[in-house]
């Protein structure tokens, strides 16, 4: 029975083309994920999430199959209970979009696989996470077909869940955009989840459809009945367990041994990023060539390596005592690390007003902005401008771009010279 | 032809015949809703923005929902019988959407104006009119019943690469400016290529085949 639902079932033209689909969200998109297992999962997950309305519809599109073809009198006639004749279309529906998720898994691993970087542990836990919202955009879609049972099914349930799983989804983390290192999604909380998708799927099933399809008796029923039964039971205690559990998403322990750059000045980073290590060994270098009159931090962590003062992905500075100052690794952009590091060596040597009501002049403040953005550009090197976007006011962005031009111009030394002076400036300016 | 009284008009027995009530009972639904979760926003992945992910406002959503129910209604319990029928059924069907379609754009766009803002409502027309167009095209290559599988397929590539840096993309027709012209010149296609689609049934095939078969026929000179 399922070989031949398996030929016949319209969802088999979805397979190349979702798989397709899947790909290009894969590839077609910033390919920082490569290298980092917990990233390369959850990269591999997002087409789970865009193709789970298109799950949903087609699951309440193989519900009406019977009906659309007349066969509602022949299949009654089966000698089986009625979840035993729904089970083949559901298994396919359910076999085709898991298997173009697990082909995108796979598919993301294998140039990860090719350096073969610590954390693979980390992975797991996102394709779980797929799975699950896959079967429940199926076992959503299938209860919608059987409820509603006419030609509005499919399209319902496909728009429904979209609406309904990206709004709950940014409650109960249903699906990820990126896996970071310093979080992590525990194992028995997406596993209780996709059990509570399976036990769900098979509630709706055991449920009567509305249609004329109902006069099932005698000890065909029965078999149905404990079906149903222990569906239910199941859904109730795995839907409890599951809301008890919460988020998956979950902030990790600190590591006791992470991998660290530079001598002097050492900048740490999570053992997961070490293919950014050699990025970040020639960032602690050019700290290191700083003149010795620029303060500098000796130590400065991955966000979250050695504590977390903040929600996850925020990663503004704040100095915590006893602590290391932290830089954010942000989807693979030496941008976003150079920007910490320079706010952190920014406050270290370019001090504000103490007295409180008084201010520097506006453009002691730009030249403030442009000494930062000089840090920045230096710290990442070679040539390029930033690679984030601000809404910063003009002057403040003018201010920005001439930082980052000093930083490609002329000498190391003409440009220490630069800042040594634009830092004494800023500091002897007056208060007003 | 004098009609007996009691005999049910020909509109009557058409929009009896396909579910067109059920359709537009799916679009008064989606009409409160818009209003009600309308403003929700939500986030999905993308692959154009700096921490990957856009907001989406619910209203987005909701609206191709209502531009492909009336495009669904075209499904006719005749099947294939249907396109044998005579020039007045056709009339008939083709007023039928174009009543349905018409005035589902209106609503929907008086809608959001009175909820949202002018902005948002020439947005969502212009939203209706191109998801039209693409439910039309993909009910006309699938069949009716699947009018929705073209739209909801087309959703995800949208929001996935319709986003950048510096906002929605050019062709992204959902989520630009209300007065953008190259949104709305792609959305004026897509109601041509729809228009194209629907006028370009069984019958007019076959006569474009055949004509293009005697001009291959005519000798070169």
């Amino acid at each position: 029975m399922i070989g031949i639902v398996l030929r016949r079932s319209p969802a088999r033209w979805f397979l190349p083309l979702g798989a397709a689909f899947s790909l290009a969200v894969l590839f077609l998109r910033s390919r920082y994920w490569i290298g980092v297992w917990p990233q390369t999962a959850a990269a591999a997950q997002i087409p789970a999430i865009l193709l789970s309305g298109l799950a949903a519809a087609a699951a309440a599109w193989s519900v009406a199959a019977t009906t659309r073809f007349g066969m509602t009198e022949q299949l009654r006639a089966v000698a089986a209970a009625r979840w035993r004749r729904e089970l083949p279309f559901v298994l396919v529906v359910t076999g085709y979009f898991t298997g173009v998720i697990l082909l995108c898994q796979v598919s993301a691993a294998v140039p990860t696989a090719l350096t073969w970087p610590p954390g693979f542990g980390l992975a797991p836990g996102y394709a779980v996470m797929a799975m699950a919202v896959i079967v429940l955009s199926v076992a959503f879609g299938h209860l919608v077909g059987k409820l509603l049972s006419g030609m509005f099914a499919a399209a319902v349930a496909g728009l429904g869940w979209l609406l309904i799983a990206l709004y709950l989804g940014q409650m109960l983390n249903l699906g990820v955009v990126s896996g970071p290192v310093w979080d992590e999604i525990d194992l028995p909380t997406v596993i209780a989840r996709l059990l509570f998708a399976v036990a769900l799927l098979a509630l709706a099933i055991a449920i009567p459809p509305q249609t004329r399809d109902r006069t099932d008796r005698g000890w065909r029923r029965k078999g149905t009945t404990w079906f149903g039964a222990a569906a239910l039971a199941a859904t109730v205690i795995l839907l409890g367990v599951t809301v008890a559990a919460g988020s998956p998403v979950r902030a990790r322990q600190p590591v006791a041994s992470p991998t660290c750059a530079g001598q002097t000045v050492k900048l740490c980073l999570w053992p997961e990023h070490e293919k950014y290590l050699p990025q970040i060994e020639a960032m602690a270098a050019r700290i290191e060539r700083l003149p010795d009159a620029l303060a500098v931090p000796a130590r400065v962590d991955e966000y979250g390596l050695t504590y977390r003062p903040s929600a996850p992905g925020q990663t503004y500075i704040v100095e915590v005592a006893h602590h290391s100052p932290f830089f954010g690794l942000v989807e693979g952009s030496m941008w976003a690390v150079a920007v910490s590091i320079a706010d952190i060596i920014g406050s270290k040597n370019i001090h504000p007003c103490t007295k409180p009501g008084t201010f520097k002049s506006d453009a002691d403040n730009l030249l403030a902005i442009e000494f930062r953005a000089w840090i920045e550009a230096y710290l990442v090197g070679g040539t390029s401008g930033p690679d984030y976007h601000t809404n910063a006011g003009v002057d403040s962005q003018n201010a920005a771009a001439r930082g980052v031009a000093r930083a490609h111009q002329g000498t190391a030394q003409e440009q220490f010279a630069w800042a040594l002076k634009t830092k004494d400036a800023f500091n002897y300016a007056p208060c007003e | 032809m004098p009609r007996a009284s009691d005999e049910p008009s020909p509109l009557s027995l058409f929009i009896r015949s396909r579910r067109v009530p059920a359709g537009l009972i799916l679009t008064a639904i989606l009409c409160v809703l818009i209003p009600l979760v309308g403003r929700t926003l939500l986030q999905m992945p993308t692959s154009g923005t700096d921490d990957g992910t856009v907001v989406v406002p619910a209203w987005r959503l909701v609206a191709v929902a209502i531009a492909f129910a009336p495009a669904l209604c075209c499904q006719s319990p005749f099947g294939e019988i249907e396109d044998a029928c005579g020039h007045d059924w056709r009339q008939l069907r083709t007023r039928v959407l174009a009543t349905y379609s018409i005035g589902s754009a209106i609503l929907l766009t008086a809608i959001c104006w009175v909820a949202f803002s002018d902005e948002i409502a020439v947005a969502v027309l212009r939203g209706f009119i191109g998801w039209w167009g693409i439910s039309v095209l993909s009910g006309r290559l699938l069949g009716w019943r699947l009018s929705w599988a073209g739209p909801l397929a087309t959703l995800p590539v949208l929001i996935f690469w319709g986003s950048g840096q510096s906002g929605p993309r050019w062709w992204e027709f959902t989520a630009r400016p209300a007065i953008d012209g190259p949104a709305w010149a792609l959305a004026t296609a897509l109601l041509a290529v729809g228009v194209l689609a629907y006028t370009a049934n069984t019958w007019r095939r076959h006569q474009l085949r055949a004509a293009l078969r005697t001009v291959e026929r005519v000798p070169h000179r």
